[in-house]
Formats: structure tokens, sequence, C-alpha cells
């Protein structure tokens, strides 16, 4: 029986007026959930929230039976946490901080934890930096690095903030790669505007703008909902005002130097449209701007 | 372009909460200054206008100094915030020139800096318009002498520490460059300043001090109240040189850092690393097994092994440590020799005197590192960008808190053995082997290290709560000054309100510090336990995730607050409360206890009513015969004596006088004499003799004085009568006593006992009483003292009079050491030879 966490009604917002979450509902049970959302949505404040970092104004929280809001040490012995930009101590190595978290989050004999944190080390491949200071890595080195901490301890809840900006690709499979290897009772939920990762890797998502959740569910059936609803054509550039202004162009995208347009439609359009199979991005953007 | 940059400068700080608060701290310091008569007459201000141009100018030379913290903080900031906002990298790909960004900035900050210090004016100013302001006190508003004010002190002072500060941060590029500079330049201030006293010195002295205060001074030498009130400093001679010369180091120093400076990147040692070839995947085999347990100790140790480790080799923290040593070294090659300060005479560099030696060089320096090291430990994860990672693990608060709190007191250890160190060192080079490393182990490890543990729990409270770094800084350091300096001017004397403050503890060879530890002790536990209370609010309020309004963490503190936390708290409250009663019971009810302004008031007006009757005529002593029984558990003594006195004048004497020590109860019964008066709250006592005293007549007086040492005291008052050795006033003095006059032991000493009256010898004999046992001995004494004991076996238990002497007349003053505390009884009869 695997472990839900349910959200309810939460609400924030911050001392300079913006309203970072309002009356989110989610529920999430184990498997990867996608948080997808542009800047600025809420993505990270839920995300903290969750993680026992920040304090709701209103609403609960509950993994399982744990109340995340008032039992926070409950939830931190379950809890693995990769957040959007993190710093390092200065003049440490790679084992000995990833040493000290693995000391914090509960390893307390001495030969279990080298052991472990040789283990997690290899298993990110930074096995060969181990004595090296932190503060030399790259950002994929790094990036590497965070995900061995927030593995560490076997959590049953891993939250991970972004964790794919500024990875070149090849780092970004990797990353995926060992999110995959995770066991199948834990609770992923990973947050990201980058929309290709959610339909490769998530079993759900929730789309959220402006702190509200637009949709949650499956990625597929969203798109599905979408089926025969989305057009596309190639235009000229100096006609892409007129189009804007016309239609409810989803998406604009440069192919072969000529803008290629999505565009919404619940009826037919003619004209030069074709019709085109939806994706992800197309329902991102839909939603976003409440056409759908 | 250089001014839109200082431009830029200057807006931004004038936004700043900052620059106000500073600005108003300085106005409301030098308001309250001026406005309190006791500190301008201990200033000696008080017989010149309020604001005249000569107080005006004393206080803006005096402010240069404080003004230091402050330009320091102002540097600081605006040197380092490209580096620690990250912006650098945008800021110094731009075409800024470098000469436009860094004298603008520079300017920016000096300019900035010099703005608090018109907080001088401000005070003066509103202070005449007060009121309660005294007409007299004040005269018309002469407006240039504010001008001259900071024209020649705040203006020049400020840019000279901003350069020097400036270089500093821009030559090292680290957060705490300004502030090691800063200590640097007031240690070698101060250093200079001493090796160059005496009038001999003054012109040298005058231009090498860079606030210009000694300058100020030495210049307004001779000036008469009238020229004080009216006459502006002109700017020359002296105060010219001066402001020239250091105007030209500003300079100098501010062209080094400008050369040094460059837009690239420090020079990184290390290469960012890049793994080559995407590497293989390690199979998905299962991880090791690791038990999750909860092992608070354990994670209390892990912590405070990897913030030590980083604080041990932060560069800034060795910078300290050297400089503590540096310092050490230096203070005790001068004077460690030099006991007291008396330069004439050499002494031994005795562990006690080298011992507090180091504590008046450190304390300033310890101070420092408390305020800076406390901030850096609570904001460490997150000004790191740590904190999410940290807090999200499951370790209890009160782990991160010990752990840091641990960390700063070990490197406060570090730099005290260090400073041991440095006193074994120089005792070696003078030869002096007897190093009392258990001394040393106690005043340097245990008791200094009871303080800072007092002001380290209150400086991490402080850093818990405050919004950032800067604001906790300036919380403690303000806190800190006020805790030393208020209570003088409300004339309040106990330590149950002073933070951190014991009883002062004096060792003494002969008898350590025994008569002290009792107080010390009690005041420690009371202020331990406050010090409880403190660390458990601040673990209940300790920041952990994104910063929140005060109802979310007060939420979160009560959510903290379990069980456990709830009855440690209140144990320690009770304990606190019984604690404080017993020493409020002991200070206040068993002894009295007077406010500082008290004791100066009784010693005034002492002088001032009886100074005028020295010159009577009183009897003389032949002879004395004590009895004093001793009881030194608990450090009292009762004196009884049969005092044989006699008429040296060719007149008869109608009157005696006494000055009795307000420490004792004192009885006095002499026949064929009445009271006239006993003046209880001056210890004065007038007898009449109902038939006068004729010339050459003897008569026998006899006079009881019982200590009063009851449980303890706030300070100790009474240091004559102690465990093992005893310091006999040996009874009322006749007449006026001038000793009085004189507030404490430290007084008297520098002023010496006054030279022998006669050259009379005297002999003493002495007999003491050890449980049962009398070993009778004679002494002879006079003005070398020798003495014999006939007893080979009493001299271990037998007291023996260690040293006496004439005071202003007879009969001489005794001290009495004994290293047994088994002396019950003693039988002194001292007469002329």
């Amino acid at each position: 029986m695997s472990i839900e966490l349910r959200i309810e009604n939460l609400s924030k917002t911050y001392q300079n007026g913006v309203k970072a979450l309002d009356n989110v509902s989610l529920t999430i049970r184990s498997g990867m959930y996608g948080l997808l959302g542009p800047n600025g949505a809420g993505k990270s404040t839920l995300m903290r929230t969750l993680a026992t970092l920040q304090e709701p104004d209103s609403g609960t929280a509950s993994l399982g039976g744990i109340d995340v809001l008032k039992q926070k040490d409950e939830v931190r012995r379950r809890l693995g946490y990769l957040p959007q930009e993190f710093g390092v101590y200065p003049r440490t190595s790679a084992q000995d901080m990833l040493s000290y978290i693995a000391l914090l989050k509960g390893v307390a004999k001495a030969k279990e934890r080298r052991a472990l944190v040789a283990w997690m080390l290899k298993r990110v491949n930074l096995y060969d930096d181990r004595k090296k200071a932190l503060t030399g890595f790259s950002g994929g080195m790094r990036q590497r690095f965070g995900i061995a901490q927030a593995l560490i301890g076997d959590p049953q809840l891993l939250i991970v903030d972004e964790p794919t900006a500024g990875l070149d690709p090849g780092e970004r499979n990797r990353f995926y790669n060992l999110l995959a290897e995770i066991g199948e009772q834990v609770i992923v939920i990973l947050s990201t505007h980058i929309v290709d990762d959610v339909t490769d890797l998530c079993t759900n998502t929730a789309i959220i703008n402006n702190g509200r959740v637009l949709y949650q569910g499956r990625p597929q059936d969203a798109i599905a909902q979408l089926n025969g609803r989305m057009w596309q054509i190639s235009i000229a550039k100096a006609e892409l005002a007129s189009y804007e202004q016309r239609y409810q162009v989803v998406s604009s995208r440069l192919v072969g130097g000529r803008p290629l347009l999505h565009v919404y439609s619940a009826s037919p359009l003619s004209e030069g449209f074709d019709p085109c199979a939806p994706n992800l991005e197309d329902v991102f953007f839909t939603k976003i701007r409440s056409w759908n | 372009m250089l001014w839109s940059v200082a431009r830029f400068e200057i807006r931004f700080w004038l936004r700043s909460w900052m620059l106000w608060i500073f600005l108003c701290v300085f106005g409301l310091l030098i308001f309250g200054a001026i406005g309190s008569d006791e500190i301008t007459a201990e200033l000696n201000l008080s017989n010149i206008y309020r604001n005249a141009p000569f107080t005006i100018a004393s206080f803006y030379a005096a402010m240069g100094v404080f003004a230091l913290l402050m330009t320091a903080v102002f540097v600081n900031f605006a040197s380092l915030r490209d580096f620690s906002y990250n912006t650098y990298q945008m800021m110094f790909s731009t075409p800024v020139r470098r000469r436009d960004f860094l004298l603008g900035r520079f300017l920016g900050a000096t300019l900035v800096s010099a703005i608090p210090m018109l907080g001088v004016s401000l005070g003066i100013l509103l202070a005449k318009y007060m009121p309660w302001a005294n007409r007299e006190h004040w005269e018309a508003v002469i407006w240039t002498a504010h001008l001259q004010g900071i024209l020649l002190f705040a203006l020049p002072n400020t840019f000279f520490t901003a350069a020097i500060l400036f270089a500093a941060a821009v030559g090292w590029r680290r957060d705490i460059a300004p502030f090691v500079a800063a200590i640097l330049l007031l240690a070698g201030r101060a250093m200079a300043l001493l090796l160059l006293q005496g009038p001999q010195w003054d012109h040298l002295r005058s231009l090498l001090d860079p606030f210009a205060v000694t300058t100020f001074h030495v210049v307004t030498k001779y000036w008469t109240v009238a020229d004080k009130n009216v006459l502006p400093l002109s700017f020359s001679g002296l105060l010219l040189w001066n402001r020239l010369i250091w105007f030209g180091v500003g300079c100098v120093s501010f062209a080094l850092a400008y050369s040094r400076f460059s837009f690239a990147e420090r020079r990184t040692k290390t290469q960012a690393l890049e793994s080559g070839a995407p590497p293989a995947i390690t199979p998905a085999a299962t991880a090791p097994y690791a038990q999750l347990a909860d092992s608070p100790w354990a994670k209390f140790l892990g912590s405070f092994g990897i913030h030590f480790r980083g604080m041990a080799t932060n560069t800034a923290f060795v910078v300290l440590v050297m400089i503590a040593g540096m310092l050490c070294i230096l203070a005790l090659a001068l004077e460690a020799t030099q006991f007291q300060g008396n330069q004439t005479v050499q002494t031994f560099p005795v562990t006690y005197w080298v011992i507090e030696l180091i504590q008046g060089t450190l304390s300033l320096l310890l101070i420092a590192i408390i305020t800076y090291f406390s901030g850096a430990l609570v904001w460490k994860d997150r000004d790191e960008r740590m904190d999410e990672i940290a807090d999200a693990t499951p370790t209890p608060e009160w782990v991160s808190y010990a752990a840091r709190l641990a960390t700063l007191i070990a490197m406060v250890l570090v730099i005290q053995a260090v400073a041991l160190l440095a006193g074994v060192v120089v005792q070696v080079a003078h030869g002096y082997y007897r190093f009392q490393f258990g001394l040393y182990a106690h005043e340097l490890l245990v008791r200094n290290a009871s303080w800072v543990v007092l002001m380290a729990i209150l400086a991490f409270f402080i850093q818990a709560l405050a919004p950032n770094k800067y604001a906790g800084y300036f919380a403690f350091i303000a806190f800190y000054l006020v805790n030393s300096f208020l209570w003088k001017p409300l004339n309040v004397a106990t330590s149950l309100v002073q933070f951190a403050v014991r009883p002062r503890v004096i060792y003494s060879d002969f008898f350590g510090d025994a008569p002290y530890r009792l107080a010390w002790d009690w005041f420690t536990v009371y202020w331990l336990l406050f010090s409880a209370l403190t660390a458990i609010a601040t673990v209940m309020f300790w920041p952990r995730g994104k910063p929140e309004r005060w109802r979310a963490r007060r939420r979160n503190a009560a959510l903290r607050f379990g069980s456990g936390w709830k009855a440690a708290a209140a144990v320690s409250l009770l304990a606190f409360f019984v604690c404080g009663g017993w020493i409020w019971y002991n200070t206040e009810i068993l002894n009295r206890l007077l406010g500082p302004k008290d004791v100066e008031r009784v010693q005034a007006d002492y002088e001032k009513m009886y100074k005028p009757l020295d010159k009577l005529p009183q009897p003389r002593v032949r002879s004395v015969k004590y009895a004093i029984d001793i009881f030194p558990s608990t450090r009292n003594a009762n004196i009884r004596g049969d005092e044989v006195i006699y008429n040296a004048y060719s007149h008869p004497l109608d009157e005696i006088h006494f000055s009795l020590d307000p420490l004792y109860d004192t009885f006095i019964e002499i026949p064929g004499a009445v009271l006239s008066k006993d003046d209880t709250r001056l210890s004065y006592r007038i007898f009449r003799f109902t038939a006068p005293l004729q010339p050459g007549e003897e008569r026998t007086l006899r006079f009881t004085v019982k200590s009063k040492n009851r449980g303890f005291e706030n300070n100790v008052s009474n240091s004559r009568v102690v465990q093992n050795g005893t310091f006999f006033n040996s009874g009322p003095i006749i007449g006026y006593n001038s000793f009085r006059q004189l507030s404490d032991a430290v007084e008297r000493k520098k002023f010496g006992p006054p030279g022998i009256r006669s050259h009379a010898r005297f002999g003493a004999q002495l007999h003491c009483r050890l449980r049962q046992h009398l070993h009778p001995g004679t002494l002879r004494l006079g003005r070398h003292w020798r003495h014999h004991q006939h007893d080979a076996r009493s001299d271990r238990h037998c007291p023996r009079i260690a040293g006496a002497r004439m005071a202003a007349g007879w009969p001489p003053l005794f001290r009495i050491q004994t290293r047994s505390s088994l002396l019950e009884f003693l039988y002194l009869h001292v007469r002329p030879l």
C-alpha cells in the first residue's frame, strides 16, 4: 500500500504582497509527479513548504498519517530534498560534505556512513573526485552531488526543484536515469519548466500558474483533451502580428527562419492550417492562458 | 562617470536604515553626555560652556575612535558588495574604468561614513534647547565651531580610516579584512601612545596620533577657561601637520589599493573540475545497509567537527590568533616586569600579573571575535546557501545551535591558549620559571571562559533573532556598550542586573583569591542560569527554513517547546530566582550595598567636613596591647585593644577625635570622657574629656573592633581579613585619616604610604594560640624588619609579621601573614623601645 501526499487548500502570500499559493489542493501518489509551471508560478514555494522549510498561511498537508506542517521532524526523517539553488561550505571535499549530510540525516555509525557515502558517490559518478573541494566542481558535478545528498537515507518523499536547469543534454539524461532507478514506493515530485521532462518521465502532472492549480492528472489525458483542437501553420515573420491578433496562437517557433505557429481552435480552421497532434507544451500554454 | 558612481553609492546609503540609526546613536550619546553634569565633570569640561568651541572640538576628536567601527562596516559593504552579492561578473565586464569605479565607490563610502559624526553637532545643538538645560552652561551658538569640528576632525579622520580600511578590503577581498585592519590600527595607535609617554614626546605623539586626539590635547594644554570658551581651533601648527601627514597616509593607502585592484577574478588556485568522457552507469546494485537513527549526540559531535574545522582553517581566524599572540607578547614585553605600572621598580614577571596584562590586552579583541564569529556561525548556512539542504534533514535545532556555540567557545579557548603560551614565553625570556600552570589554566581557561560563555550565548540569541548579520552585530555591540556604561550614572552597584558582571577578583601571592571566591561563584551560577534560559529561548527561536513573519516564528517556537524543554526552563527559572534571592539576601540584607555615587558622596563629605579639623592637636599613643580573636573560615576578627594615650603638648586637650573604619564595628570606652559626636554615616567620633587631659598626662582607653563579614558581598569590601592572612588596621585612627579620601586600594597604592614621621624604634611582643597551643615568640621591629623566632616549631603555624607600614603617625599598620587557617588568637603588645 503506497503512501499518499495530500495537500489541501494551501495558501501563502509573501510580505511584499505576492500571492505565491492560492488554495492549492493536490493528491500525489508514488511514482514521478511533475509540477509544471512558468517562473514565478509558485512551484518552489510549494516545494519548500512540503520540505518543511516554509510556513503556509493556511491549509493542510499530510504524508500518509503525518501532518506535514505540525510534525516536521517526522517528515524530515523520510525526506530527500534537492533545492533549486544551493551552495557548499568552502574548503570541504565532496566526501566530507556528503558524510556530514548523511550524519545529519541519521546515519550515525561511522562505518556504515563511510560505505554508504562511497556507494552513493560511485552511483553519481563522483567517486574519483571525492577528495576534491566542492567549490571547484562544475555545475553538472554539483548537481550530481545534490542528487546524491537527496537520495542518501532512502527517502520516501523525494522533492527535486528544477534539477536540470543548466545541465547539458547528456547530464540531463544521466540524471533522469538515476531518478528512474528509484524504487516504486517512493513519491518523487519534480518541478520544472521544461515540458519534455514531464512528458518523458512523469506518470502524473500538475500545471501551476500564479499559485493556482490549472490541471492535475496524467499528461496523456491532458493531451488527449486537446485532440482535434490544435492547428499549425508556417507563416512569414511580417505576418506574425496579425495572426496573433486574429487567432489564439499557443506558441510560435522558428523553423528554417520562418515562424511555425501552433494555434488553438475548438472549431476547424482552414486558410492554410493543418491539424497537428497536440503535445504537452500546447496543454501548458493553453492552460496558462485559460483558453482550455 | 566618477561622480555618478559616487552619487549612486551615497543615494544607496541614504536609503539604508543603518546610516540613520548610527547617526541617531551618535547624536544620543553626545546629547546624553553633554546634558549630564557627572559626565562633563569626568571629562573635565564642567567649567566651560557646554557648547564652547573647545567642547565641540573635543567631542569631534574623541568620536573619531568610535567611528572606526562604523567606517569599517560602511567600507566593508561598499568594497565587497559585488563579491558577496555575486554581481561582480556583471559589474566588472562593463566598460567602467577602474579609476571611476574605485574612486567613486571610495568617495561615496567616505562621505557617507562622515554623516553619523554629524551626530555630535546634532546632540550638542539639541541639548541646548532642552527645557532642563541650565542657562548658565550654554552660550550663543557658534556655527563656525561646528564647522571646524567637521573640517578638522570628522572629515579627515573619516577619510584616513576609510582609506586604510578600503585598502585592506580591496587588497584582501575578504569580509573580515576591514575589521582586522581596524583592530591593528587601534592596537598600533595604543602601542605608540604608550611607548611615547611623557611631555618630552608631546610633539611626536601629536603627529603620530591618526585621530588627532593627542594633538588636540597638546595644542590646548595651556589654554585658559576664557580661551576654551571663545577661541576656535586654528588650522595651523601641529594640528595642520598631523592632518596633512595622515591625509597623505590615506592617499598612499588608497593609491596602493588602486594599483592592486583588478577587475579580473581573484586567481583561483584550482581549475574548475570536469569529468571527462560520459561514464558508464553503475549497475543499480542495492545500497549498503545503513541504519537510520536519531542519534543527536553523534550529530552534535559531527557538526561541531565540521564547523570548528571550517572556522579554524579560515584565514581570518588564523590572522586573529596571530594578532592575539603578537599583542600579548608586545604588551608583556613592555610591562611584564613593571608591577602595577610602577616604572621605577623592576619585578619578576609573576604569573598573576602576566595574566592580568593578558586579560587587559585581549578583552577588546575577544569582544570583537565574539561579535564577528557569532554572526558568522549563526548565518553560516544561509551565507553559504546550504541552509535549505541542512534544514530539511531531521536535525534537532539544539544540535545546530550547540555545535556552533561550542565552536565559538573552542575558538576563544584556542586564543586563550595562545596567550598562555605567550605569557610563558615571556616569563622564560626573563628567566622566571615559576609558571603556576594551574593558575594560568584556572584564570585564562576557566574564569575567562565563563565570561565568554555568557557573552557568546547572548550574542547567539541576538543573531538568531536579528533580520540580518549586520543588525545583529550592531545590536550586540550596542548592548555591550550600554551594559558597560549605563549603571554608574544610574547609581546602581549590584551585579544582579549588570549582565555577566561578577565581583572583582584580585589575586594575591599571600592568599590567592580565597576571599573573593564565594561571591564570584554565586554570581557566576546566577548568570549561567540566566544564560541557560537565554539558550533555551534561542533554540526555540532558532532560524530554520525561510525567513518568516513573527507570528509564524512564535507558532513554531510554541511547537518546539515540548515537555522536556518546558521542564528544563521551569527548573532553570526556579533556580535562577532562588539564586538571585540568596544573592540579594547576602549582598543587600546581610551586608549593605551602596551605589557608586553614594560611596563617592560619603568620601567627599568626609573630606569636606573633617579635613578642616586635621590640624587640631590630638593626644598621641604611647603603647597598645592587642588581643585579637581570629575566625579565618568566616573571615572575621575581633580586635580588643588597650591603648595608652598621652598629651604631648604644653596645653590641656579637651577632645579626642577618631576616624573609624566603616568596614568594622567599633566600640570605644574612655574613662573620663563622654561621646559628644557620633557621625555614623561618615564614621567619625568625637569624645570630650570631662576633665581635660593635662600636658604629659596618660590615660588608657579601651576599644573593640569587630569585622562584619557575613555571607558574601557584591564586591569584597574588606579584603584585610581573609582565610589565611590578615592585614590589621590596628584599631581606630586618631584624627583625620587622609587615606579615606582615596576610593580604592589601587588609588592607595598609587599614592603610597606617606614618609616615616618618627625615627622611633618600637618592639612588639607576639603570642599566638592555635587550637589550645600557645607558642611564645619575641619579635623586634624597626626601620628594617628583622625578626627572630625562638621556637622553630612555631614557624610553620605561628604567623609572622610580614610587613608593617608606619603610616600617618603611630601606631603602625601590620600585615600578619599566616598560611595556617588554625590561627585563632593573637596577642600583640607594641611599644616604643
